[in-house]
């Protein structure tokens, strides 16, 4: 699991009537998104990219080298 | 897919990419076996280039899984997904067994394999024409089981059967259903628990990258092959009309030059219509599984999966927007 960074803030709408707050959810999401490179631009990134149909992750590679990736993993962490 | 078309399909995939991935799809995959991958793992041995990564997963019911495939997958590093679609009366109404039974207690036995043996795993909930109706039941079952799921429309194209098309819903049905359960999940402000395609919508609407093919406009990336060799766009277009080759008489790379110059080159011009729209960084044109089984779309726009989708990533903004820059 990423360690969340405790001096970036990420504020949200929490609902459309416009009750602000922080969202650990949005927060968790923008820095895995950052942790590999996941700019709109980054064409690297087809690396990360994962079929609809499938599991849900993509670097389960079977070479002993893989990066930590948390999409699917049901563990409370 | 028997041996000599499994050699064949493994040395031509190799032989082209740099890193693969092999998806392993049925009807039920696991039934042929552990052996059967087992064989698949040499196949892909005696092939492999240097320094050449390749990945496997299945996408099974869940049925089949026991302590041998347990060692299996977590031994050889396969990523598995199960397909459940959610408690009971939810997920018997679509998938039922040979004897029209019901497969959940089945489905969940596996699951809880899985758990107990922590072996990663993703889920896909096939959101249909029953189901779309739960959206509450379906949030609550696997957040009370702590099994983050991705929830995948029902879709049909004109050449499906007719019970496909009774299961499959309208784009409008699932936009309601996906911001439905947007809400639930947020409301619970657990990062631990995911639902996807929620989590990569949030990030495409935040200007980072989605992940899953479908907001990536990607297609490209991924091929089906059948058991025969018979190669495919994805495996939503298992159609004659989209057959690409067979890899018994065609190489990778020709099948590759036909996605692009035909397949892909249709999907290239949607891409260009859609450019405009305030949601193209998010939406890349969508999936062309949802482009209601038509290959000849040059402007999208109006289409009802175009505003379903346009409408989709509306709503999750409004739910999510920024009022701030990241601070740091």
């Amino acid at each position: 699991m990423l360690e969340l960074p405790q001096s970036v803030t990420f504020r949200v709408r929490r609902s459309i009537v416009g009750t602000i707050i922080e969202s650990k959810i949005v927060k968790a999401l923008l820095v895995e998104s950052a942790a590999v490179g996941a700019t709109y631009s980054d064409d690297s990134y087809s690396d990360h990219t994962v079929h609809s149909d499938g599991p849900g992750w993509s670097d389960n590679w079977n070479d002993g080298n893989t990066h930590n990736d948390t999409w699917g993993d049901n563990s409370e962490e | 897919m028997d041996e000599p078309t499994l050699r064949e399909v493994v040395n031509k995939c190799l032989a082209v990419a740099p890193n693969v991935r092999f998806i392993w799809h049925g009807g039920e995959p696991m039934i042929p076996g552990v052996g059967y991958y087992e064989n698949i793992l040499s196949i892909c041995e005696e092939f492999r280039r240097s320094n050449q990564k390749i990945s496997h997963s299945i996408q099974t019911n869940g049925t089949l899984i026991n302590q041998s495939w347990i060692q299996f997958l977590s031994k050889n590093k396969f990523g598995v997904g199960v397909s459940i679609d959610g408690p009971a009366h939810i997920h018997n109404f679509a998938r039922i067994d040979s004897a029209g039974q019901g497969t959940f207690e089945r489905v969940m036995r596996g699951i809880n394999l899985l758990r107990e043996n922590e072996l990663k795993f993703g889920t896909v909930a096939v959101v249909n024409s029953y189901s779309v109706n739960y959206p509450d039941e379906i949030f609550d079952f696997f957040y009370n089981e702590g099994i983050s799921f991705n929830a995948n429309p029902c879709t049909a194209n004109p050449y499906d059967d007719e019970e496909m098309k009774t299961l499959a819903i309208n784009p409008f049905d699932y936009t309601k259903f996906i911001v439905h359960l947007a809400n639930r999940w947020l409301e619970t402000d657990n990062p631990h628990f995911r639902v996807g395609p929620i989590d990569d919508i949030i990030k495409g609407v935040m200007g980072h990258q989605p992940r899953l093919c479908r907001f990536r406009g990607q297609c490209f990336l991924y091929v089906t092959i059948d058991s025969n060799g018979d190669v495919y766009p994805c495996d939503a277009f298992l159609n004659k009309d989209y057959l690409f080759g067979n890899l018994w008489s065609s190489e990778m790379t020709e099948i590759q030059a036909i996605q692009q110059s035909g397949y892909y080159s249709g999907r290239a011009e949607v891409e260009e219509a859609c450019r405009v729209c305030e949601w193209y960084q998010v939406c890349k044109s969508g999936c062309m599984r949802t482009w209601e089984g038509n290959k000849n779309i040059e402007n999208p726009n109006g289409m009802d999966f175009c505003e379903a989708r346009k409408l989709l990533f509306s709503q999750i903004h409004a739910r999510i927007a920024p009022i701030g820059n990241v601070q740091s």
